[in-house]
């Protein structure tokens, strides 16, 4: 909004100071064109200075033209509320009648002989037709329909009982989708919640931060320390020691590409939660603690990609540690896996 | 001409703006924007290209660390070595640049060998 705001204003005081009228912003039209540069030789001589516009450019209607329609409109829109008319004209037969609309406007436009007080006698014309028009308001005003309505195909017994059910039908099927949403929801959220509060989970994620920490090399040995936030382009072989102290790989799990990494995932019990299974988390922030996330390059190929585990509500870790998933600072890595294990039967 | 002119000031502004980095949360519009410009690369590889590319890069380092922008250059850097680590020196000083090469290196190997190059086959 700011940007926007600073652009406006400095676009603005260019233009002021520039000079430039908005005459001179306007589109070249296109019968003027070939005057200014001179394409064809069968077009007519220029014209010799001083330059005269042509007439469809001394044409263009002026600004005030242009609103004189818009200002009327609303000149009678005011002139009807001010006498009070717009409730009679509403519901009146001739509502609508351009004839109406006509007298009104004429009414309104200022006329130095017709005195403005005319207007209040009952005997003008417009008083008389007024009156006609309050014996239409005394119309009733329609019926409300119910909002919905339900067909006769939909619920012939409520409809032969002429009870009416049907609304209490409908009701209460809204009120059992309500429920039965909001129970799978909570059976979800309590499966993915008991998937965090693992201790599989808490071992892993504890690894995740003292590993982190260490340098390896890449036959996986140790060879340093490095700070946490420092990447090594190592992120699946770190991600796997920590999913080894977790318990969810009996062994050292192969593969060289993170964006491969998914079918070791699954032939584990993981699940993906983008999709399927009841899930549909799209967003690392919305993700449980522990899910391990799976990115692809984008676009062309799709290795190396990128793994990482969500550590907590603002950390994410692999070989390095940072406060956002990798799509966040990362124009090319696209997420195409959150998984968990969910218990045994949830999957 | 004035109105060239003006245009010129508006489309310059709009640029201006949109090169700005306020938060991490504009990393990723600008990456994003980091990248189309190196999309360039593989038509007009110059060293100009190659340093705007880096300035805009370093500007993010202060939100990312690692500098994750420099993928998009991590292609050109593999078939030109030289170039890149020229244009980094004349833009940066020494230390600068070699973080600049580390992270390319980095992510390089990254690309080559894989998040895993022990589970080489």
């Amino acid at each position: 909004m700011y940007k926007l705001l600073r652009t406006i204003i400095l676009t603005l005081s260019c233009m002021t100071a520039g000079g430039v009228s908005a005459q001179s912003l306007m589109p070249t039209p296109i019968s003027v064109a070939p005057y200014y540069f001179n394409a064809s030789p069968m077009m007519p001589p220029q014209i010799q200075q001083p330059y005269q516009l042509p007439n469809y450019w001394q044409q263009q209607p002026s600004l005030m033209q242009n609103l004189m329609p818009a200002f009327s409109s609303f000149a009678s829109m005011l002139e009807e509320d001010l006498t009070g008319d717009s409730d009679r004209y509403s519901y009146g037969e001739d509502y609508g009648s351009s004839r109406r609309n006509y007298d009104t406007r004429r009414e309104f436009l200022y006329d130095p002989d017709r005195p403005r007080s005319s207007r209040s006698t009952s005997s003008s014309p417009t008083r008389s037709r007024t009156v006609v028009s309050t014996t239409v308001r005394a119309t009733p005003a329609p019926t409300p329909t119910p909002a919905t309505t339900v067909s006769e195909d939909q619920c012939v017994e409520c409809l032969e009982n002429n009870s009416g059910a049907p609304q209490v039908l409908e009701t209460q099927t809204r009120e059992v989708a309500q429920v039965v949403e909001r129970v799978s929801s909570s059976v979800l959220d309590e499966t993915l919640r008991a998937y965090q509060e693992s201790q599989a989970v808490t071992d892993m994620v504890a690894s995740v931060r003292s590993g982190a920490v260490k340098r390896r090399n890449q036959r996986r040995a140790i060879v340093g320390s490095k700070p946490a936030s420092e990447s090594l382009g190592r992120c699946l072989m770190y991600v796997k020691f920590a999913m080894l102290d977790g318990g969810f790989f009996s062994s050292y799990p192969s593969g060289m590409y993170a964006s491969n990494f998914s079918p070791a995932l699954e032939r584990q019990g993981f699940v993906n939660l983008m999709s399927g299974n009841g899930y549909e988390i799209t967003d690392p922030k919305d993700a449980p603690i522990g899910s391990v996330i799976v990115y692809e390059n984008t676009p062309g190929s799709k290795t190396p990609g990128h793994i990482e585990i969500k550590l907590s509500d603002t950390d994410y870790g692999s070989d390095y540690i940072d406060d956002q998933p990798r799509s966040e600072t990362s124009s090319n890595r696209k997420i195409i896996g959150i998984y968990a294990k969910l218990p045994a039967g949830e999957s | 001409m004035k109105v060239i002119i003006s245009l010129m000031m508006l489309t310059l502004s709009i640029q201006l703006n949109a090169s700005e980095l306020e938060s991490k949360s504009d990393l990723k519009a600008h990456y994003a924007e980091i990248a189309q410009k190196a999309k360039l690369l593989k038509s007009v590889p110059d060293d100009e290209l190659v340093g705007e590319i880096l300035v805009e890069c370093m500007k993010a380092r202060k939100y990312d660390p690692n500098i994750f922008c420099l993928e998009s250059v991590t292609e050109f850097f593999r078939y030109f070595p030289q170039t890149v680590e020229r244009v980094s020196l004349k833009n940066f000083s020494k230390e600068e640049s070699d973080f600049i090469l580390k992270r390319l290196n980095v992510l390089n190997g990254e690309a080559i060998l894989g998040n895993d190059p022990s589970s080489e086959p």
